[in-house]
């Protein structure tokens, strides 16, 4: 196979070519042998599982990972970067999916960071004000080239590194999940200002776990599977494309991505009236304003929101953990109760999954086992002392049921992929024995398999009589999975829908009409 | 059959962490003691040939008990505010101050042995919840809180002394005098040891309970083995001079208390998550103002504690003593693997550094070296074991 990709590709112009590129991480192989041709003025997108090799392979080509076997071509000459700083003098720019920016720098000063326009001895500063401002201008960005990075949205932040690729004379420009932090809208301008460059020649590489979106943004596709490529196809109007990737990734089929099982829904478990809570952020008084909502057990409720839209304040401030003033009454199965901590969330019986899971979720450098057991641990509590034995067979037991993957309950967080990261994070409220479960971005950097467990586990809770919320930007996931689907917009309840009522356009148009005409 | 690429690959990795396991579970904070014992056991035997056998005389090693039990009991502390992510840098200064309050309870009003010492701890506690009212309540980083009462309470002991140092009412030297006969200090040593090996069997017997692989050796063996080692250590020391010092008895109690608070228990637990992740441990439900306060109320009584050692270890209360003595502490828990960041160390590991570093100054001593090359050794130390920690752990981070 490898052998007529190399073939049909040897009549174009190729901007970057890996050949043969292999990679051990001790006793583990994530990449065997990669060939791929990156042709000129492509957006190639990159598919995989977690853990398929894709972040390795492109690491390896932006000089982060400089210890490999095989070879790197760019614009046909032969390279071995050793640094990140080596890659980007030759053209080749990462966009990680973590952005990492000096929050205090300006703008201005972040796109010309190293290479400042001097004059005498000093920094031009004019120039560099003027320049910043017909680059940001360039990327129709509506930010002052004053304006600190840290005030910045994700998205004005990945586009201000992309602008800082592109001053520098960029060849080959890898954007690494750029989307799984954006809001739909902020994708939308995301995939306008890729057509840009694909119009101005640059070559893209886009890795994604939104089967979706690589078929609106790409032209190639290359799939890989355990550090091989498995496919490797150029776009060319195929309506089976999603599927033909998926089926690529995982070896298998998937009929049914949202496994949507029907559980008797029955009384209001949560209830909440009146319910607002002050914006901490500039701009806007209140996040959430008056919203009344009851969540029934057995029921999966959908929120869908864009960012600013409040969907992820009212999760926060359910859970007592928003930072904002909160008023208005809560009751759990008829009983008023007051939630001013996450503490007295737990008490009642609320879980809460958290959107950012590195940061708010779990804690990297300690084990599995201690991270699994920490929302419950007065359970195991006996005469003061932890009792290891119950300790110990629940998180074996979870560890087995969910399907984690890991060498050893010891193994630290860090060492797992996103999907078993968050099955862990899903256990800490099982042992916590909540009731009521709040989702955000339950699926956000996942991969499929996992994916479809972690839909599996949503669905049990809702037969077990649970009620479950789930925020999420991912609009396929919350139409699939829920019982009824909220929008939000401007800290507001604007449509709700039962499932299978809902079509995307439709919610999207209702989170976005309000949108545009609040701005 | 559905994933079968999936399990393969997973199975790789699975193998690939049996084969590193000995590094990985040589670097779990349980185990980190083996490397750190053989460090301090290659010192002891450098410094006895170099001091003519002065350095392990059962004379030297209960003085140097006495010189180790105020850094290794404010040490065990140290190890409580640090997990969480906090520090304290006052410790010299309070210290200091609830000595001269030992001693001013005693001479100038006349109160008896026990008296003295419930209001020596009652002061420690006193400084221990104004620490712990700026830092949990009031939400002033740690370091500028201590930082303060470093300056503020030293001045304080200098103002109420006029600068001069007091005399304690002799009663108290029973502290440092009194010693358990060397039978009863071999037995309460072998509780001790007993206590400990009892403890890691049952964590063993827990892991088999819920069929978790895991060797005798490294759950039991070793930590029992290195710990035994230790122990016995003591027990000759004991045995051969005059028994066990009341400082070593407390330095063990402290220890004992703190370690057991620190693995066993609910407490410990949230202490090492607010270090690991704040964040994530407030969403989890933890009352971190509550544990802060606990954490800063108990080093306040070690405060006292030490400062009852100290004024009877000197018969003197100096109010500007144990200058510098914040940072010795800090560089013991540190050598002993207790991370500046939070989230990491044991209360075993850093009271082995406190014995290392005051080992070094007391052998250096003995040799008539001048307490500038003390202070050039154990800064260099400091430097080899955290660069030597770093080092070990960097292995298991391959991506």
């Amino acid at each position: 196979m490898s052998a007529d990709i190399a073939s049909s590709c040897a009549a174009k112009l190729s901007a970057a070519k890996v050949v043969g590129i292999d990679k051990t991480f001790g006793g583990a192989h994530a990449l065997r042998g990669v060939s791929i041709t990156f042709e000129k003025g492509d957006v190639h997108a990159i598919a995989g599982e977690n853990g398929a090799g894709k972040s390795t392979l492109v690491k390896i080509l932006a000089g982060v990972i400089s210890d490999y076997a095989g070879a790197i071509e760019i614009d046909g000459v032969g390279h071995r970067f050793d640094s990140i700083r080596d890659a980007e003098r030759h053209g080749v720019f990462l966009v990680p999916q973590e952005l990492s920016v000096v929050p205090e720098l300006r703008v201005g000063e972040y796109l010309f960071l190293n290479r400042e326009p001097q004059r005498w001895g000093m920094v031009d500063t004019r120039k560099l004000w003027t320049d910043a401002a017909r680059w940001l201008d360039v990327f129709k960005l509506d930010a002052s080239p004053l304006e600190q990075m840290g005030n910045l949205s994700t998205h004005q932040q990945q586009l201000v590194s992309i602008a800082r690729a592109m001053t520098q004379g960029v060849k080959l420009l890898i954007l690494d999940e750029p989307t799984s932090s954006l809001t739909e809208r902020e994708t939308e301008l995301m995939f306008a200002r890729i057509a840009d460059l694909h119009r101005h020649g640059v070559t893209t590489i886009y890795i994604s776990h939104r089967l979706r979106e690589l078929e609106r943004v790409a032209n190639v596709v290359s799939v890989m599977r355990d550090g091989r490529v498995v496919d490797h196809f150029r776009l060319q109007g195929q309506s089976d494309t999603p599927r033909r990737i998926v089926q690529a990734m995982v070896g298998r089929d998937i009929i049914e991505m949202y496994p949507k099982a029907s559980a008797k829904v029955g009384e209001p478990i949560l209830s909440v009236r009146d319910w607002t809570v002050e914006s901490t952020g500039a701009g806007r008084v209140h996040a959430i304003k008056n919203i009344h909502l009851d969540v029934r057990s057995g029921e999966i409720l959908g929120v869908f929101g864009l960012l600013g839209s409040g969907a992820f304040d009212l999760a926060r401030s359910l859970f007592g953990a928003h930072a904002g003033r909160v008023s208005g009454s809560m009751q759990i199965r008829g009983q008023v109760i007051s939630v001013m901590t996450p503490r007295d969330a737990i008490h009642n019986g609320i879980a809460y999954v958290p959107a950012e899971r590195k940061r708010d979720g779990l804690i990297e450098a300690h084990s599995i086992e201690s991270n699994m057991t920490l929302a419950a641990l007065n359970r195991f509590n006996r005469y003061g002392i932890l009792n290891r034995y119950a300790e110990l067979q629940r998180v074996q037991q979870y560890v087995a049921s969910l399907k984690v993957k890991c060498g050893s309950v010891e193994q630290p967080m860090s060492q797992l992929s996103g999907g078993n990261q968050q099955k862990v994070v899903a256990a800490k409220w099982l042992l916590s024995e909540a009731e009521i479960f709040i989702l955000e971005e339950p699926t956000r950097g996942v991969d499929v398999n996992a994916r479809i467990d972690l839909y599996a586990l949503v669905n049990e809770f809702a037969t077990a009589g649970k009620a479950v919320i789930i925020v999420s930007t991912d609009l396929p996931e919350v139409i699939g999975m829920s019982d009824r689907v909220l929008v939000m917009c401007e800290g507001r309840l604007v449509r709700e829908w039962m499932h299978g009522e809902a079509s995307e356009e439709d919610v999207m148009i209702s989170a976005a009409e309000e949108y545009s005409e609040g701005a | 059959m559905t994933s079968t690429k999936t399990v393969t690959d997973r199975g790789a990795l699975a193998k690939g962490f049996q084969l590193r396991e000995l590094p990985a579970a040589m670097s779990q904070d349980r185990l980190r003691l083996l490397p750190l014992i053989i460090v301090l056991l290659i010192v002891w035997m450098v410094l006895q040939y170099l001091t003519g056998g002065l350095f392990l005389s059962a004379r030297n090693l209960t003085n140097l008990s006495g010189q180790v039990a105020i850094t290794a009991v404010l040490t065990a502390g140290a190890v409580l505010v640090m997990i969480p992510g906090y520090i304290d840098l006052s410790l010299g200064a309070t210290v200091a101050a609830a000595a001269v309050v030992a001693a001013i309870a005693g001479t100038n009003y006349e109160l008896s042995l026990w008296p003295t010492i419930v209001i020596t701890l009652a002061f420690g506690l006193l400084i221990g919840l104004w620490h712990a009212f700026w830092v949990a309540w009031m939400k002033v980083p740690s370091f500028i809180v201590t930082l303060g009462s470093l300056l503020a309470i030293r001045g304080l002991s200098l103002v109420i002394t006029n600068a001069e140092t007091i005399s304690p009412n002799p009663d108290i030297l029973v502290i440092s005098d009194a010693s358990l006969s060397p039978m009863l200090s071999i037995v309460v040593l072998f509780a001790f040891w007993l206590a400990f090996a009892l403890l890691q069997v049952r964590e063993w017997r827990a892991r088999q309970a819920a069929g978790i692989r895991s060797s005798f050796g490294a759950v039991v063996g070793l930590p029992a083995a290195s710990v035994g080692i230790f122990t016995l250590g003591v027990m000759i020391m004991a045995a051969s001079y005059r028994g066990l010092p009341l400082p070593v008895v407390l330095v063990l109690a402290v220890v004992a208390l703190a370690g057991w608070f620190l693995r066993f228990t609910a407490f410990g637990r949230r202490l090492y998550a607010i270090g690991g992740n704040r964040q994530a441990a407030l969403l989890a439900g933890i009352n971190i103002r509550m544990q802060a306060s606990l954490v800063f109320a108990f080093m306040g009584l070690l405060y006292g504690l030490a400062g009852l050692v100290l004024v009877a270890r000197l018969d003197s209360a100096p109010p500007g003593a144990m200058q510098g003595l914040e940072l010795n502490v800090i560089a013991a828990a540190v050598i002993g693997g207790t991370s500046l960041m939070g989230g990491r160390g044991t209360v075993a590991g850093a009271v082995i550094g406190a014995i290392l570093m005051e080992s070094l100054s007391n052998g250096m001593s003995l040799m008539n070296l001048p307490s500038a090359y003390q202070s050039i050794t154990v800064g260099l130390v400091l430097l080899f074991a955290v660069y030597a920690d770093l080092r070990s752990r960097g292995g298991r981070f391959g991506d």
